[in-house]
C-alpha cells in the first residue's frame, strides 16, 4: 500500500526496477546426490541453456548486468551452464519474467525480437521448473499459532460460546500477504497474559459452578420507580409513596428482600417504645420514619426507620415466593411530614433509599444452577459425580475431559494429559468447591496449553531436512479445518480422523465439499478473500467527505458485505472462480443499489441482482475494490494497476527505488495537467516508463469509477479517456474491455490465485520448489471448469499440504 | 527502600485516582538532604512516522533554543526541558541493495540500529532494541519491565511495505532480534492491565486460592509444552520459547505481586469515565494512552515504554486538523507547497499531544523535582524528509531532566551521520545499563549530560 502511493514522487531508476523485486529466496536444498538419469536430464538441460539462453543473455543483458556490481545487484555474466545458474539462482530467477512481459531489456536499449522473448523466456522457465520439480520438496511450515479469528472460531465451535475474547489480543502481523503465516505470528507477553485472562473468563461462561452464581442482585437508588427524585443521599421520597423495582424471581424460593435506607428527622423528641437504633428499648427521640416493604403490592413488613440520611442501615425481610416470574417489589414511605414552625432540621421528614437488594436462598440458588445451565454448559458438562468420594469425582472428570481435551487438541490425547488434567480439576475439590467449579480449571488449562494454542505437527527428525512424511490424519483434518472453517474440525471431521479414513484423497474431499457448503466457510469470505482483495481495508478507508458527501458507514458496510457475499456465494454454490473477473451478477441492498445507479432494488437486506449493462461484474467493478485502492481525495491509477498487478495476475511490480527523484520543479506545471496527463509525464522518465506503463495503463481504464467507486464519464468537467495499453501490445477501452483482456490471461489469474490459497492454506510462502506443484495444480482447475472447489482440490491434495519435512535450518537458529 | 516504601505507603487521591505512591519516601529524604529515596529515572521513545517538514522542526540557529520552528512551537513554555537534536543518523534504514522499504527499515532499524532481513515471513530479523535491553538489565524492579502503547493496529491485509513484513513497519520494541513485542492500542485494554488488577473485595484467603489455581495451571501447560520441545524444529522452537519467555514473565509478575503485598494502582474513575463507549477520537486516544503512561511511571508499574503516535507509513486522514488526505500519501509532497503546508500541520499537532504529555510529567511532583525531571524522553521519527525518505539529519528531540543530568533549552547539531544509537547508548548508560553497544554505535554522544 505504500508504493507508489503518489504518482508524484514514484521513479523508478534502472538500477532499482529488479532489486529486490522477487520474494526472498531461499538457497536451493540440494538433497540426495542426484541420480544418474537427473544428471542425464541436467546435461540435456545445459544443452538448451547453452543454444537457446546464453547467446540471448550475452547480447542483451550482459551489457549492464555484470558480475561484481551489475545494475539493480543483478549479475547474469559469470554463469556459463545451467549447472552454475542453478547455484547463484537469485538473479536468475528474475530473467524469464522481466524478459516475457517485455519489461526489460529497458525501452531505449536494444531489443530482443519477440519470437527470442520467448525462446529464452520459456527455455529457463521449463529448466528451472524441471530442476525444482526434482527436489520434489514439501516445504515445512513453521508452527502455527492461532491468530485472533481463529481464536474465536475455535472458542465459539469447541464450547459453544460466542464471546470473541481475541477481540481484545493484539493485532496479528501479516507476513506474504496473510495474518495466518507461522513465521509471524510470534507470541509476546503480552498476548500470553491475554491468554490467561481469556481462559479464566471463557470458562466461567461456558460452565456454570454454583459459586460463580451472584446471590444477590443489588439495584442502586438510580434504577427505583416511583414518585421520588434522585439525591445525593439516595432516591427521595418527600411525599407518602412508593419506590420499586421490577425482579424476575427464577424459580419458587426463599428469597430476601434487603432496603438500606434512612430519613430525616421531624418533630420534637418523644419517649420512644420499641427498639431504637443502639436496640435499646426505652429512649427519646423524634418520631421515626415508618416504612413498609412490598410485595405484589401488598405491605410484607413495616419497619420504624431511625436510621438518618447520612448513616442509612438495611432493613431486611424474607419472603417466599410462589411462583417464578416478574414481580414488583416496593417499598413505601407511609408517614411524611413536614411543619415549617418548627427549628430547621426538624421540621421535615424526607425518606431516603441508597439501594434495594434481593437475595437468594442457597436451595434457591441450587435450582436456577441447574435449570438455567446454557448450551455450553450441557455440551462440556456431560457427566457429574454420583457420590462424594474421589473414585467418582475422578471417573466424572475423566467422561468430561477426554473428549473435551480430544476436540481442543484436534489429536488423541494420552492417559498421562488425562491424568493431569484431572488434577487441575482436584484443586476444586481440595477445596471443597463444586466439581462444575474443577471442570473449569481444567478447561482453563486446556486454553493455554500449547497443543490448543498452536498447531504443533511435531517430527519424529525435525532439524533433519532429508525427513519427509505425509501428515498424519489428525493434522490432516485440522490443517483441512482451519484451511476452510478458520476453526477445529468437528465431530464428523475428527471422528473420520479417528478411523485413520483422512488419507483416502476421496474421503477428504468428499469432507472438503460438504465444509465449503457450511455456512463456517463464510470464514474463507473473511479471512481469505478478506486479505487476498484486500477487503479488509474498506473498514479504515477514510474517504473525503466533503469531496465524496455520500459516502458513510452504510454504504461502506454494503461495500464490503456485497464482495463478501459474492466471493462466498461462489464457494458456496462452487462456481467458476473466472467470475471473479467478470459476472453477469451481483449483491446488492438500496444503499448499494443507488451508489451504482441500478434501478429496482429495495430495503437493506442484501439479494443476488441481474446485471445490466457493462458497467459492473466482477470484483474489479465492485465499490470496494474501487475505494479500497484510491486515495481520500482522488482515484490512484497506479494503485488500481497495482492491485490488479499483484492480486490477479500475481505479477507484482517491483518497489520504487529507495531514494525517489524530484520529477518536478515547485510551482512547475505538471499539477496543473489532467491526472492522465500527469502520468503521461511521469512515463516519460524512462526510470518510471517500465512499470508504470504496466499500472498505468490498468488504472487509467478503471478512470470510470470515482474513488468511491461511483460510474462517471467525466472528470472534473473533462471527459475521461478510458483507454490503456499492456506491454505485451494488448490494446482496450474502459473496464469492460480490461475484463476481456483479463479473462484472456485466465490461466495466469488461475495461477496467481491458487497460489494465494495456496499460501492462506498452508500459512507459508510459496517457495520456488512450489512452483512446480503450483503449475500442475493451476491445470488441474482448468480442466475442472475453474470451479472453485477444483481449487480447493488441488490445494488440499498437493504435496505441500499432505506432507512435511525436517527444518533446514537445523541447529542454526 | 523498598521495604521501608511498602510499611510507609500512603494513598493519596487526586483528580479521582487514587493511587500508592512509592515516593513517599523520595519527598521526605529530599527534605533531610539525603539521596538515597529519589524516584527512580523513566525513559520513553515516542515515535512518530513518514518524516518530518524539516523547514518548521529544525531550530535557525545552533546553541540555546531561541523563538521555536513552527512545529515545536507548542512547547514553547517548556523550552528548559527539552533538547533538540540534529545530525542523527539512522544508517541501517537506508536501502544497502536492499530497493524499496524505507518505511518498514527506518521503524525497524529506529531502536534498534540495525538492517532488517528483506522478508515478507520467514526468518524476521532486526536486532535487540534499547528499550528492551534496558527492560532485561532493569525492568525486574517493577511489575511491568517495560510497556508498549500505540495508536494504530497492525496492518490489515497486504503486506506493509515493498516486500516486508508488517512487523517492521508496527513496532520498534524488539525483545529479540527475531521477537517483536506486541503493542496494546485500546486504551480500556492498556488500563485494565495496569490498573484494574485485583478485586479489592476478594478475600485474602480467596486470593491466596486463586494464585494457587493460577500456579497449578501454569505448571500444567509447562510441561505440555515440554513435552513438545523435542519434537520440534528450530524455527518451532522459536515460537515455544516465547511461549516460556511469556509464562516466566508471568510468574515474575505474580511473585513480584506477592513481593509488593499489594497492588499498585487502585482505581481510575477519571480515567475510566473518558473510555466509554469505543476508540476514542485521535487526539484523545493520544492523551488517553500518554494519560495512562505517566500514571504507570508515577506508580513505578514500569519504568520504560514506547509509545506509537502511529505506525509507519500510517495514511491516516488528520481531519481535525483539516486534512483530508491520508498521512503517508500527503508525506510525498513533491515540494507540493500545499502538501508541504498539511505535513507542517500534522508535525504541530503532533507536537501538541507531545505538549500534553510533557505537562502531564510536569505537574506530577516527586520530592522536589517532577516526573518529567525523572525521566529521558525521546520524541521522533526515523524518516527526515518523507518525500525523500532520508534517514540522515532525523528530526529528534529530547525532553525530561535524566533525574536532574539533562539540561534543556538547547539545539545540539551532531555531525550528520552520527549514528542515532549512540543517543541510545547514552541514555542507557544514565539508565543504569553501561557499557552496551547497539547495532551501528561507535560511542556515546556528547553534549548531552
Amino acid at each position: 500500500m505504500f508504493r507508489h502511493a503518489s504518482l508524484l514522487v514514484i521513479g523508478l531508476p534502472l538500477a532499482a526496477l529488479t532489486a529486490g523485486a522477487a520474494l526472498p529466496q531461499k538457497k536451493p536444498v540440494q538433497k540426495n546426490p542426484a541420480p544418474a538419469s537427473a544428471k542425464a536430464a541436467l546435461a540435456t538441460a545445459a544443452g538448451n541453456f547453452e543454444r537457446d539462453v546464453l547467446p540471448l543473455i550475452q547480447k542483451y543483458c550482459v551489457g549492464c548486468h555484470t558480475a561484481p556490481n551489475g545494475s539493480g545487484a543483478i549479475n547474469l555474466s559469470s554463469e556459463k551452464s545451467f549447472a552454475s545458474v542453478l547455484k547463484s539462482r537469485t538473479s536468475w530467477d528474475r530473467v524469464s519474467g522481466v524478459v516475457l512481459e517485455k519489461r526489460m531489456p529497458p525501452a531505449d536499449m536494444p531489443q530482443p525480437t519477440d519470437a527470442e522473448r520467448k525462446r529464452m523466456g520459456n527455455t529457463l522457465e521449463s529448466l528451472f521448473s524441471q530442476a525444482d520439480c526434482k527436489i520434489n520438496d514439501p516445504g515445512r511450515v513453521t508452527m502455527r499459532r492461532l491468530n485472533r479469528a481463529e481464536y474465536n472460531n475455535t472458542i465459539r465451535d469447541l464450547l459453544g460460546v460466542n464471546v470473541r475474547p481475541a477481540d481484545d489480543f493484539p493485532n496479528d502481523d501479516v507476513g506474504y500477504g496473510f495474518d495466518n503465516i507461522g513465521d509471524v505470528l510470534s507470541l509476546s507477553p503480552l498476548l500470553m497474559e491475554k491468554y490467561l485472562s481469556a481462559a479464566a473468563k471463557t470458562a466461567q461462561t461456558a460452565i456454570i459452578a454454583a459459586e460463580d452464581k451472584p446471590r444477590l442482585q443489588k439495584f442502586p437508588a438510580g434504577v427505583l420507580q416511583g414518585p421520588g427524585s434522585i439525591s445525593g443521599e439516595g432516591y427521595q421520597l418527600a411525599t407518602n409513596g412508593e419506590a420499586s423495582v421490577e425482579y424476575t424471581f427464577p424459580v419458587p424460593g426463599t428469597y430476601t428482600i434487603i432496603v438500606r435506607a434512612g430519613a430525616s428527622t421531624f418533630g420534637n423528641d418523644t419517649r420512644l417504645i420499641g427498639k431504637g437504633k443502639d436496640g435499646k428499648p426505652d429512649k427519646l427521640g423524634p418520631e421515626p420514619a415508618k416504612m413498609a416493604i412490598q410485595y405484589k403490592g401488598a405491605a410484607i413488613r413495616g419497619f420504624d426507620v431511625f436510621a438518618g440520611p447520612n448513616n442509612q442501615l438495611d432493613y431486611k425481610t424474607t419472603v417466599a415466593v410462589e411462583q417464578a416470574g416478574k414481580q414488583k417489589i416496593g417499598v413505601a414511605f407511609l408517614n411524611d411530614a413536614y411543619d415549617e414552625k418548627l427549628p430547621e432540621g426538624r421540621r421535615d421528614r424526607n425518606f431516603y433509599i441508597e439501594s434495594v437488594s434481593i437475595e437468594a436462598s442457597p436451595e434457591v440458588i441450587n435450582s436456577t444452577a441447574r435449570r438455567e445451565l446454557p448450551f455450553s454448559h450441557r455440551k462440556i458438562v456431560i457427566d457429574t459425580p454420583d457420590d462424594t468420594s474421589d473414585a467418582e469425582w475422578n471417573r466424572a472428570a475423566k467422561a468430561v475431559l477426554a473428549p473435551l481435551a480430544h476436540r481442543a487438541f484436534r489429536r488423541p490425547v494420552t492417559e498421562a494429559e488425562v491424568t493431569r488434567l484431572i488434577g487441575l480439576t482436584r484443586l476444586a475439590k481440595a477445596q471443597k468447591q463444586s466439581f462444575e467449579k474443577g471442570i473449569q480449571l481444567a478447561l482453563q488449562g486446556i486454553l493455554v496449553s500449547p497443543s490448543f494454542l498452536f498447531r504443533p505437527e511435531p517430527d519424529a527428525k525435525p532439524d533433519d531436512p532429508n525427513y519427509r512424511r505425509q501428515l498424519n490424519d489428525h493434522e490432516l483434518a485440522t490443517r483441512l479445518s482451519y484451511f476452510l472453517w478458520s476453526s477445529l474440525p468437528d465431530d464428523e471431521l475428527l471422528g473420520l480422523a479417528d478411523q485413520k479414513k483422512l488419507q483416502s484423497p476421496g474421503v477428504l474431499l468428499a469432507q472438503a465439499k460438504r465444509m465449503l457448503k457450511d455456512p463456517r466457510s463464510r470464514s474463507l469470505a473473511e479471512n481469505f478473500a478478506g486479505q487476498w482483495l484486500q477487503l479488509r481495508k474498506v473498514g479504515v478507508v477514510q474517504p473525503d467527505t466533503t469531496r465524496f458527501p455520500s459516502f458513510n458507514d452504510p454504504l461502506r458496510n454494503a461495500m464490503r458485505t456485497e464482495a463478501e457475499l459474492f466471493f462466498s456465494g461462489i464457494v458456496q454454490e462452487d462456481r467458476s472462480v473466472l467470475e471473479f473477473l467478470d459476472s453477469d451478477y451481483t449483491y446488492l441492498n438500496e444503499t448499494l443499489a443507488k451508489h451504482y445507479g441500478t434501478p429496482g432494488v429495495q430495503g437493506e437486506e442484501f439479494r443476488r441482482v441481474a446485471l445490466q449493462g457493462a458497467q459492473r461484474g466482477g470484483v474489479l467493478s465492485m465499490a470496494s475494490v474501487l475505494t479500497l485502492t484510491s486515495n481520500p481525495g482522488r482515484t490512484s491509477p497506479v494503485k488500481r494497476g497495482k492491485w490488479v498487478l499483484e492480486n490477479l495476475l500475481g505479477t507484482p511490480p517491483p518497489p520504487p527505488p529507495p531514494n525517489v527523484p524530484e520529477l518536478d520543479k515547485p510551482g512547475g506545471k505538471i499539477e496543473a495537467e489532467t491526472l492522465r496527463k500527469r502520468l503521461e509525464i511521469h512515463r516519460s522518465n524512462p526510470a518510471c516508463a517500465n512499470c508504470h506503463a504496466q499500472m498505468d495503463g490498468i488504472g487509467l481504464a478503471l478512470e470510470n469509477y470515482d474513488a468511491i467507486g461511483k460510474w462517471r464519464t467525466e472528470d472534473a468537467g473533462k471527459p475521461m479517456d478510458v483507454s490503456g495499453t499492456l506491454p505485451d501490445g494488448n490494446k482496450f477501452t474502459g473496464p469492460k474491455e480490461l475484463k476481456r483482456v483479463l479473462l484472456s490471461k485466465k490461466s495466469q489469474f488461475t495461477k496467481a490465485m491458487t497460489e494465494r490459497l495456496l499460501t492462506y492454506a498452508l500459512g507459508r510462502g510459496v517457495e520456488r520448489t512450489d512452483k512446480c506443484n503450483l503449475d500442475t495444480m493451476a491445470k488441474s482447475v482448468e480442466t475442472k471448469n475453474f470451479k472453485f472447489s477444483a481449487m480447493v482440490e488441488a490445494v488440499i491434495t498437493s504435496k505441500p499440504f499432505r506432507e512435511r519435512r525436517g527444518d533446514e535450518s537445523g541447529k542454526k537458529v | 527502600m523498598k521495604n521501608a516504601n511498602m510499611t510507609r505507603r500512603t494513598l493519596l487521591r487526586g483528580a479521582g485516582v487514587a493511587l500508592a505512591l512509592p515516593y513517599l519516601e523520595a519527598v521526605a529524604f529530599a527534605q533531610t538532604g539525603k539521596s538515597e529515596g529519589e524516584a527512580p529515572l523513566r525513559m520513553a521513545f515516542l515515535f512518530v512516522p513518514n518524516g518530518i517538514n524539516m523547514a518548521h522542526w529544525t531550530p535557525a540557529t545552533e546553541g540555546a533554543l531561541g523563538a521555536l520552528p513552527h512545529a515545536l512551537e507548542p512547547l514553547a513554555g517548556m523550552k528548559d526541558h527539552f533538547n533538540v537534536l540534529t545530525g542523527l543518523t539512522q544508517n541501517w534504514a537506508f536501502a544497502h541493495g536492499d530497493g524499496g522499504g524505507d518505511h518498514a527499515r527506518s521503524a525497524a532499524a529506529w531502536l534498534t540500529g540495525c538492517k532488517p532481513v528483506k522478508t515478507s515471513g520467514a526468518n524476521i530479523k532486526v536486532g535487540l532494541s534499547a528499550d528492551q535491553l534496558a527492560a532485561a538489565k532493569r525492568g525486574a524492579l517493577t511489575r511491568f519491565p517495560s510497556l508498549e502503547i500505540g495508536c494504530e493496529r497492525g496492518g490489515l491485509a497486504g503486506d506493509c511495505d515493498s516486500s516486508y513484513s508488517c512487523a517492521y513497519s508496527n513496532t520498534i520494541s524488539w525483545r529479540t532480534e527475531n521477537s517483536p513485542v506486541a503493542k496494546e492500542v485500546d486504551p480500556r485494554l492498556v488500563f485494565e492491565r495496569l490498573f484494574g488488577g485485583e478485586d479489592p473485595n476478594e478475600s485474602a484467603e480467596a486470593r491466596d486460592q486463586r494464585k494457587l489455581n493460577n500456579k497449578s495451571i501454569l505448571d500444567f501447560v509447562l510441561e505440555d509444552a515440554k513435552s513438545l520441545q523435542g519434537r520440534l524444529g528450530a524455527h518451532d522452537r522459536h515460537k515455544i520459547d516465547e511461549y516460556f519467555t511469556g509464562i516466566r514473565e508471568i510468574e515474575r509478575r505474580m511473585t513480584f505481586l506477592e513481593k509488593a503485598g499489594k497492588e499498585t494502582g487502585v482505581s481510575g474513575e477519571a480515567l475510566k469515565a473518558r473510555m466509554s463507549g469505543g476508540m476514542p477520537d485521535y487526539p484523545d486516544h493520544v492523551r488517553l494512552l500518554g494519560d495512562m503512561m505517566v500514571l504507570a511511571f508515577q506508580a513505578d508499574i514500569t519504568r520504560i515504554s514506547t509509545f506509537m503516535f502511529a505506525n509507519e507509513g500510517s495514511n491516516r486522514a488528520y481531519k481535525q486538523i483539516g486534512i483530508n488526505d491520508g498521512h503517508h500519501e500527503t508525506s510525498h509532497h513533491g515540494r507540493n507547497p500545499e502538501k508541504l503546508e498539511n505535513i507542517k500541520k500534522i508535525n504541530r499537532f503532533h507536537v501538541e499531544q507531545l505538549t500534553y504529555i510533557l505537562q502531564k510529567m510536569q505537574s506530577i511532583k516527586e520530592g522536589n523535582r517532577t516526573l518529567l525531571d525523572n525521566t529521558m524522553l525521546v520524541y521522533g521519527g526515523g524518516i527526515s524528509d518523507g518525500d525523500r525518505h532520508n534517514h540522515d539529519d532525523l528530526p529528534l528531540l529530547i525532553a525530561g531532566g535524566a533525574g536532574g543530568t539533562l539540561k534543556g533549552g538547547q539545539h545540539i547539531k551532531y555531525k550528520n551521520g552520527t549514528p542515532m544509537t549512540n543517543l541510545l547508548i547514552t541514555m542507557l548508560d544514565r539508565f543504569g545499563v553501561p557499557g552496551e553497544s547497539l547495532g551501528d554505535s561507535t560511542g556515546k554522544v556528547q553534549q548531552l549530560f
